[in-house]
């Protein structure tokens, strides 16, 4: 018995070894192939210095960077090809905590992924700059898509990545096996074993916003929901109120509406509304099926920029 | 006539009035506690300046030249110490790459040596919590 167990054992040991080969090697690519799009930011202000990473998403120079690094900043540099260039700072986004930041010359980038198509158990490779070691690479998983941290909602859903991250990685890409960016490092958790990664689609919203009004216009209709007691035609998520005068109220939308999808986003619950939500871009129109004495409709609402002082909440009709 | 005799009276007196006996003996260690005395109850730059003094002492120059000499020799370390802070508080004006670490070890003393001024400190970005949270029951 003793002499059959290591023969059984052999094919095993040998396809578990080549596997690991197999996946480091692919790792080992998709580094060599990015690690020139990833830079380190270094950004002054009175109080000092700030370091972050960043990653090129075009070859015109364009960076993605972690908000908290270059937020009122004096001067950014970032180093490119043992270089220190000057960085314009495009916009600071401090819905999703990304910034948009852009070097004068010709660069390599990273392809965008579709981080809809992330679920648990993906496998995730980032490449950054911790502290003040050179760049480098680490390997995770995406443990889920989480809405709120610290009983708080985000500005839209994050993935939580088992991944060890350090101070330095904020901004840096995370990237899918495909090579491609899916995510941004925006937080780690507790004392760094695992991180919340902005998905890219929701940064992606940032940059649509710049290159088609020069500013950010996050849109907003108006309306409150609440979950109902039960589900209606597979939603819970109810119209609460709407506010006096807002694109809701007037669109013909009415408390006690159930919500069904938001410009073809599903919502089977209030909290489905976040993510639709974020999505919004003043000015654009948007349709929201609803259903109202059993009977489905679309509506159109054309959202605007939040107003900065409350709304009064219109007369409930039910 | 009365005082004359009552001072020769008080002198004839004196003369035989003696000191105990080991006035004599204790009379130089009393001497020395005394001078002693005197000389910690002097400021402190008096005794450095006596002390400084009888450096000199053997060399024939004049008293007024020695001090001048001492005074420009102050000054000048004093704006020396003073150039060197001010050199450490602005190191993050000639920030460059290779210069992070540097600029790191050297937080705390120009924190010290100059609070007023830009306290070169690196912070390496990656917060524990994201910058933007939102309502869930709004849109």
């Amino acid at each position: 018995m003793a002499l059959t167990a290591p023969l059984f054992s052999l094919p095993l040991c040998a396809a578990d070894q080549s596997t690991a080969q197999n996946i480091c090697a692919e790792f080992g690519r998709i580094f060599e192939q990015h690690r020139r799009s990833v830079v380190r930011i270094y950004a002054t202000d009175d109080l000092g210095i700030r370091v972050g990473s960043g990653f090129f998403v075009d070859p015109s120079g364009v960076i993605y960077t972690h908000a908290g690094t270059v937020m009122n900043a004096e001067d950014v540099k970032v180093s490119f090809d043992d270089r220190l260039i000057p960085a314009r700072v495009i916009t600071v986004d401090d819905r999703n905590g990304v910034a948009l930041l852009k070097v004068d010359c010709s660069t390599p980038f990273i392809p965008i992924g579709d981080s809809d198509k992330i679920t648990q158990t993906t496998p995730v490779i980032l490449i950054g700059f911790p502290e003040e070691y050179e760049v480098s690479s680490n390997f995770g998983m995406i443990a889920a898509r989480e809405r709120q941290h610290l009983g708080k909602y985000f500005a839209t859903s994050h993935f939580r990545a088992n991944m060890a991250v350090q101070r330095g990685e904020g901004g840096a890409p995370v990237l899918n096996l495909a090579g491609e960016v899916i995510g941004i490092l925006v937080a780690r958790i507790s004392d760094g074993t695992a991180c919340h990664i902005l998905p890219i689609r929701a940064a992606e919203k940032t940059r649509q916003d710049i290159s088609r009004f020069g500013e950010l216009r996050p849109g907003w209709v108006g309306g409150e929901v609440e979950d109902a007691t039960a589900p209606i035609a597979g939603s819970t998520a109810q119209i609460l109120t709407l506010g006096l005068g807002t694109p809701a109220a007037e669109s013909g939308l009415k408390a006690g509406d159930v919500i069904l999808s938001i410009n073809g986003i599903p919502v089977t619950c209030s909290e489905d509304v976040l993510d639709a939500a974020y999505f919004l871009t003043a000015g654009d129109l948007v349709e929201v099926l609803i259903l109202r004495d059993g009977e489905k409709r679309s509506i159109s609402v054309k959202p605007i920029t939040r107003p900065t002082i409350p709304v009064e909440a219109a007369a409930q009709e039910k | 006539m009365e005082s004359e005799e009552s001072i020769s009276k008080l002198l004839r007196l004196k003369r035989y009035e003696q000191p105990r006996p080991d006035y004599f003996e204790d009379f130089l260690a009393e001497f020395q506690l005394r001078q002693r005395a005197e000389v910690i109850h002097r400021p402190f730059w008096n005794i450095a300046w006596d002390r400084f003094s009888s450096l000199f002492a053997p060399i024939p120059v004049p008293r007024l030249v020695t001090a001048s000499s001492f005074a420009v020799a102050v000054i000048a370390a004093g704006v020396t110490l003073q150039w060197s802070g001010d050199e450490t508080a602005d190191a993050p004006a000639s920030w460059n790459l290779s210069s992070a670490a540097q600029t790191r070890l050297g937080t705390a003393q120009s924190a010290f040596t100059k609070p007023a001024k830009r306290v070169s400190s690196v912070q390496y970005v990656l917060p524990t919590r994201p910058i933007g949270y939102a309502s869930a029951h709004s849109f």
